[in-house]
């Protein structure tokens, strides 16, 4: 991936509306500790391998569908739409060569190519421990000012509503997806 | 003259009831791990009961749809991206509460920390406040968004005088002349 290239983020409803019923970029932005390690990751897709904006919709409806295999694997049943069901609503983006230019106390970011689940655009942002010593409170402050900062790195939302969410059409257009940045 | 934090009034936030997007999304069907209901029981949920003109009221009703996100969040599935435990979701109910009735500020966003912590953000345009609380710390992180540049004050709940600390950690004005001791419930 090259400095300029776009690293995309689905937006999957409601894992960016906090409980409080707002969005949150940090909240889309969670970088997930990895069991068993000190890494934090975050799943993204390459716009470039994704050809275009079509692509990454196609990523993040799969995505979705993907988590709601996982609540039947786990719960025998299907999730009940917009309360319990993952929706792809559309996704934000930001530059490679922003995210890893973050500067970190505490950690290296990285980001890396990572197919999964037949998913070949797949990427893989992480936070990895660099080394240096320091307590779990200052790594977390350390984690938090990253993701503050690369949530200023945000553009979009570019939205989409995939043809098996169209009766839940109403209610997905009315989700709030705010256009970043900020102005 | 010592302030000590009283809440004036308790009441059942009903969630969702002032959210900027109409769902709730956040249930707890499907779920056999949830936080056992005695340990939920045991908080209490602060809001301010100032006396209640028209325009004090959207700020009351957010801060109580802020107080009813915490309780939601404990009573998440422990491997759910939003849980909290029940202890930490006490601690910053309690200085949620702190907050709403002693300082003109708006309410803040409300996100978890690896479950361990609650995270209160306040966006001040090119600078973001946040305000981390687990069960035995408050950390307040100023994050100005182009420098990225950062200031981080770490204050122990335990320690001498937390509130004055954080009061000039916060550095809002005070809708109250009266300052706070260390002896105030927790």
């Amino acid at each position: 991936m090259l400095t300029g290239d776009a690293v995309c983020r689905a937006a999957l409803y409601p894992k960016f509306i906090t409980p409080s019923g707002v969005f949150d970029e940090e909240a889309l932005l969670n970088f997930a500790g990895i069991k068993g390690t000190e890494v934090y990751a975050l799943s993204v897709a390459s716009k470039f391998i994704c050809r275009s904006d079509n692509g990454v919709h196609e990523y993040g409806v799969t995505a979705a569908e993907i988590a709601n295999a996982r609540f039947r694997e786990k719960n025998g049943r299907s999730p009940e739409p917009i309360d319990e069901e993952v929706h792809y609503v559309g996704f934000y983006e930001f530059l490679y060569g922003d995210l890893i230019a973050i500067e970190m106390t505490h950690y290296a970011v990285h980001c890396y190519w990572l197919p999964e689940n037949g998913l070949h655009m797949h990427f893989q942002a992480e936070f990895r421990p660099n080394g240096r010593t320091g307590s779990a409170r200052e790594k977390r402050t350390d984690r938090r000012a990253a993701v503050g900062i690369l949530a200023t790195m945000l553009r979009g939302p570019k939205k989409h509503i995939s043809m098996k969410d169209e009766p839940y059409r109403e209610a997905l257009e009315a989700i709030d997806l705010p256009a970043l940045p900020r102005g | 003259m010592s302030f000590k934090y009283r809440s004036r009034r308790f009441f059942k936030v009903e969630t969702g009831s002032t959210n900027a997007s109409s769902f709730s999304p956040y249930t707890v069907a499907g779920s056999n791990d949830e936080a056992s209901t005695s340990d939920i029981a045991t908080i209490e949920y602060r809001t301010s009961g100032a006396s209640v003109d028209r325009s004090n009221n959207l700020r009351i009703s957010r801060f109580a749809a802020v107080q009813g996100a915490l309780q939601t969040m404990c009573r998440l599935p422990k491997d759910h991206d939003f849980h909290i435990d029940p202890a930490t979701a006490s601690k910053a109910s309690d200085l949620l509460g702190l907050i709403s009735e002693n300082y003109d500020v708006s309410p803040p966003k409300v996100i978890p920390q690896d479950g361990e912590a609650v995270v209160f953000t306040w966006d001040f345009g090119e600078l973001k406040r946040y305000l981390t609380v687990d069960e035995e710390e408050i950390d307040v992180m100023d994050l100005h968004k182009t420098r990225r540049i950062r200031c981080v004050h770490e204050i122990a709940i335990e320690g001498d005088h937390p509130y004055a600390a954080l009061a000039q950690m916060i550095g809002v004005k005070s809708t109250s002349t009266t300052l706070m001791d260390n002896d105030a419930d927790w």
